[in-house]
């Protein structure tokens, strides 16, 4: 078993502007925490913040989740059905964060 | 203790223990709607695949926008609006769904009636499209302008809808106004001083350009709420005249649930309350008072306001829809508006339902108290007795409250019998830090809809002068 995960990461909404301008990131994450947990979302969006987030955190981040307003898809899929933070990442998964805050 | 997340709770033993999170959805996460695909999306705890979403959003956006279409009386099996559609379009996300959803269900070969073949309801029930982009980045001057990106990507998007852009400074422009309304104004523009009278006067020199007066008008505002709600209704108020010059029965503006909420909570704390109802719906003639019962209304409705910005948000990403984004104003996060979204979009994470019961209570709020006229700026209704109101709930000097002096009116240079109670605090409330008294000694020129009504209402007291008895031969 390899001792990390590939996961697709993409920004929509504006979001991207914090990443460099760039839409879609193809990433290697670690399997476990380092207190031997499985990698779940919670991990994977501070793991965001310290590897790819380029300026304003606030934006993105609150209270070490993403700020409302941000949708966050797994695999096209509302992450609240996936249970959140707490879902854990698998290998060659497709995350999406979009932002809403674009107003109307 | 937080209902509805993980958090460490103490049992009946005193043993710490891990409370287990409950989940956004009611039943399980199979589609409600089909009953057979596991579902994609959560919309305020129902689970929704992705193929039903999509008929669900359409479903919600038809249902916001037909039963206004026909003016009231007429059979709403016929969507028969009486003139052309104006659309306003920001760039943001709501906006964009707005024009996506106008297309495809009005004006693409896709919506067929599978028993009938095409529908003819959908056939292009407004004759017109106008799209409308208001330019606001001259406010501020480091803002960068954006008429040419929209302009491109309305072209590239809808070549078939007109674009029209305006720009927040033709709110001064008496030139726009004489091309779009007709009217004519005064050679001099009429001018308003910031004070709690808001006098006003015909300047002597009017030499300032549409974009100086515009400057000079939010230099004056006391506060960034001001500046913000005064942006938000100037712009709203040149949509309604552009879409009246277009011959236009309607005004769509993308406003999403989530944005309505926020609207109507920030609406009230700016003392908006009495036009609630306007913030969801409105029906707009250019003068209610004296108009001769021939000009037909515009009638601004907000199609998404039964869409959140969630639904809005993954609607855009599913359809692949390009949003240019809204352009983003300097010092928002600490005005009210500001605030109060900050508020609502949390409130919306952690308790979706809520919101929409936001609007939902609002549209049952009714006034008891009777509508006087139209608010010169804002082009809102004015509720009556509205100075005894405000004599009642003000705090005042006790040199103030002589029954001498709460008699007294307005003197006659006075804007303040012409506008409503929000435009008022708009214009007047100041907050300690932001503004000097130089700067309110300073006269600021009207918005050309509010000149236009002085104008008129100079015009009327010139035809009664000679009619009217005077005070002191009584």
């Amino acid at each position: 078993m390899t001792a990390t995960k590939s996961v697709r990461v993409e920004f929509g909404g504006g979001l991207e502007l914090l990443f460099s301008n760039q839409k879609s990131h193809k990433v290697e994450i670690p399997n476990k925490t380092f207190d031997d947990k499985p990698t779940d979302m919670n991990y994977l969006i501070l793991w965001l913040k310290k590897n790819l987030l380029r300026e304003r955190e606030e934006l993105f981040l609150d209270n070490n989740t993403v700020r409302p307003g941000i949708l966050v898809l797994i695999n096209d899929t509302d992450w609240e059905l996936e249970g959140e933070g707490d879902y854990i990442v698998e290998n060659n998964d497709e995350i999406v964060f979009i932002s809403t805050l674009h107003g109307g | 203790m937080s209902c509805g997340t993980a958090a460490e709770i103490q049992n009946a033993q005193g043993e710490s223990v891990l409370m287990t999170k409950k989940p956004k959805y009611d039943r399980s996460n199979v589609c409600v709607k089909c009953k057979e695909n596991t579902g994609n999306i959560v919309i305020r705890h129902v689970v929704y695949c992705k193929s039903c979403f999509d008929p669900f959003v359409k479903h919600r956006f038809k249902k916001g926008l037909e039963p206004f279409i026909n003016i009231s009386g007429q059979k709403k099996a016929v969507l028969k609006p009486w003139g052309n559609l104006t659309i306003g379009f920001s760039g943001g996300l709501g906006s964009t769904v707005l024009l996506d959803l106008i297309t495809r269900c009005y004006y693409s070969s896709e919506e067929v009636d599978e028993k009938k073949g095409n529908n003819p309801r959908n056939d292009g029930i407004w004759k017109k499209v106008t799209v409308c982009y208001v330019e606001v980045s001259e406010v501020y001057s480091k803002m960068p302008g954006r008429t040419a990106e929209v302009r491109q990507f309305i072209q590239d998007s809808y070549p078939t809808f007109e674009f029209v852009p305006v720009r927040l400074s033709n709110a001064f422009d008496k030139r726009w106004w004489e091309r779009i309304s007709g009217g004519p104004l005064t050679k001099s523009d009429f001018a308003m001083r910031l004070d709690p009278d808001l006098a006003f006067k015909l300047l002597d020199d009017s030499s300032s350009t549409p974009l100086e007066s515009l400057q000079a008008y939010f230099r004056s505002l006391p506060t960034q709420t001001a500046v913000h709600s005064s942006i938000q209704t100037l712009i709203r108020v040149l949509l309604l005249h552009i879409a009246r010059s277009k011959n236009s029965s309607h005004l769509l503006l993308g406003t999403s649930l989530t944005s309505l909420a926020i609207s109507l909570i920030s609406g009230i704390s700016q003392g908006g309350g009495y036009n609630i109802r306007e913030e969801a719906q409105e029906d707009w003639t250019p003068s209610l008072t004296s108009g001769d019962g021939k000009e037909r209304a515009v009638r601004l409705v907000r199609p998404l306001r039964d869409v959140g910005v969630k639904e809005c948000g993954t609607y855009a990403w599913w359809r692949g829809l390009k949003v240019l984004g809204k352009a983003k104003w300097p010092g928002g996060r600490q005005s009210i508006g500001g605030l109060t979204k900050e508020f609502i979009l949390g409130l919306e994470k952690g308790y979706p339902s809520t919101v929409s019961t936001i609007t939902r209570t609002c549209a049952k709020l009714v006034s008891k108290d009777e509508l006087v006229g139209i608010c010169s700026i804002c082009q809102r209704p004015v509720q009556g007795g509205l100075d005894t109101w405000k004599s009642q709930i003000s705090i005042r000097s006790l040199a103030e409250v002589t029954p001498a002096r709460l008699a007294q009116d307005p003197p006659s240079n006075s804007l303040i019998s012409l506008l409503c109670y929000s435009c008022q605090g708009t214009l007047t409330s100041r907050s300690s830090k932001t503004i000097s008294t130089a700067e309110s000694e300073v006269m600021v020129t009207l918005p050309v809809w509010t000149q236009a009504k002085l104008v008129d209402r100079e015009r009327m007291k010139g035809e009664i002068q000679d009619f009217l008895i005077d005070g002191g031969n009584e």
